[in-house]
């Protein structure tokens, strides 16, 4: 039977009341964006469908305190940082490790397409040290200021701007090594 | 104005709209975790837990109640003297004189002594008990014989017959009556007895027709008691 699609606004209602079903709709919507957001701070699959659980966990605990300024999904994607953020806490390797991986391994994947090369991106992301790859998610992907992350992961601003600086580095040799039609978009 | 980095640019561009399905059985795990969480979920535990704590105070409270109802039964039948007519023989008294082997098998606890200690050890408190518990036997015998002669015995308040007698016999009856029974006149006894009987049989009393007056208040159970 096909589910008839919902507003978000209905769906909340219903997750408000406790209804299993709204909850799973909820889920089902926002999970597969959510889920790439969780990859792109934890490449570990395990780590990032832990924090998809946890995040979705505290989202249908907290939904009742979502007032609706701004779309739902901003709403949950800032909830998932959050949840990506304290598990990179406990983990206790936040700038543990700052050497960059080689990238002349085999395990390169393919850039053939839009969907290819968002996996692509991701995986040089991956290869970042732990805090390089936060600071510039935060940065370059969410839109926080050098104030707010600095905020977030407890450090000095000129820290974070000096991670960001690194991380674009880093990447910009990954691209450079991917392909030559990125170089010129990077120009 | 702030100018974007290409790079920062080029990644949002790519990464803003990208998806990636996490594992289906993943919901599963949040659906459960999620109902555990759930004040519904916290709402049933709280009923159950209730229940159980309404039922164990119920079992309490039946535990508590029970006893006292049943106490004062317990204390009557236990302050009742026993009026078995039977008398549970005592196994010092039943029990075979000579013992057989089998009476003497070495237990495992018994087993080091020699076969004539046992003997000895079995033999001698098997006499002394054998005599105490027949003096308690007597003693039990002697009360119990007691208790059944005294209710057999009757009330003297009760079951007085009057009986009019001529007046010839009045002093001789009041004297033999302030004196015991033995001098009462044959007849009177035998009319008594009859009333006796009379009354054991649920019969109504009859009344002797000899005289108007006076009467002579016969105790009826001293009567009887007497004989």
């Amino acid at each position: 039977m096909r589910v008839l699609p919902q507003s978000d606004e209905e769906l909340i209602r219903r997750c408000l009341k406790g209804q299993g079903k709204a909850q799973r709709l909820l889920y089902e919507r926002y999970a597969a964006q959510m889920f790439s957001l969780c990859r792109r701070y934890l490449p570990a699959k395990e780590d990032a469908e832990e924090v998809l659980s946890n995040g979705f966990l505290k989202v249908f605990e907290k939904l009742g305190q979502y007032r609706g300024e701004g779309p739902l999904g901003a709403w949950i994607q800032r909830l998932m940082v959050r949840e990506a953020l304290n598990f990179l806490r406990y983990r206790k390797n936040y700038f543990a490790e700052q050497q960059v991986k080689d990238l002349s391994g085999k395990d390169t994947p393919k850039r053939e397409n839009d969907t290819a090369e968002a996996e692509y991106l991701l995986w040089c992301i991956a290869q970042l040290p732990t805090g390089y790859r936060t600071v510039f998610n935060l940065y370059a992907l969410e839109g926080y200021q050098h104030k707010e992350i600095a905020a977030m992961l407890n450090i000095s601003e000129s820290t974070s701007k000096s991670q960001l600086h690194k991380a674009r580095q880093q990447l910009q040799a990954f691209l450079s090594q991917g392909g030559a039609h990125l170089k010129k978009v990077i120009k | 104005m702030k100018v974007e980095n290409p790079i920062d640019q080029y990644f949002r561009q790519h990464l803003s709209k990208h998806t990636s399905k996490p594992d289906p059985r993943l919901w599963a795990g949040i659906a459960a975790r999620s109902e555990a969480a759930s004040p519904r979920y916290f709402a049933r535990w709280r009923l159950a837990a209730a229940l159980l704590i309404a039922l164990a105070m119920g079992s309490a409270a039946l535990y508590f109640w029970r006893p006292t109802q049943l106490t004062p039964g317990a204390m009557e039948n236990r302050d009742e003297p026993k009026r078995t007519t039977e008398t549970t023989p005592l196994p010092s008294l039943t029990a075979n004189p000579e013992p057989s082997q089998k009476d003497y098998q070495p237990t495992p606890k018994t087993a080091a002594r020699s076969q004539t200690a046992v003997k000895e050890s079995l033999s001698a408190p098997v006499a002394e008990l054998s005599w105490a518990e027949e003096q308690s036997l007597n003693r039990e015998h002697d009360e119990q014989m007691a208790l059944e002669a005294s209710e057999l015995l009757l009330p003297e308040d009760k079951y007085r017959v009057r009986v009019y007698i001529p007046q010839h016999l009045y002093a001789q009856s009041d004297a033999a009556a302030s004196a015991g029974t033995r001098h009462l006149d044959r007849n009177l006894l035998a009319y008594a007895d009859e009333q006796w009987q009379r009354l054991r049989r649920g019969e109504k009393l009859r009344w002797p027709q000899l005289a108007k007056e006076p009467a002579l208040v016969i105790p009826l159970p001293k009567v009887i008691n007497a004989q």
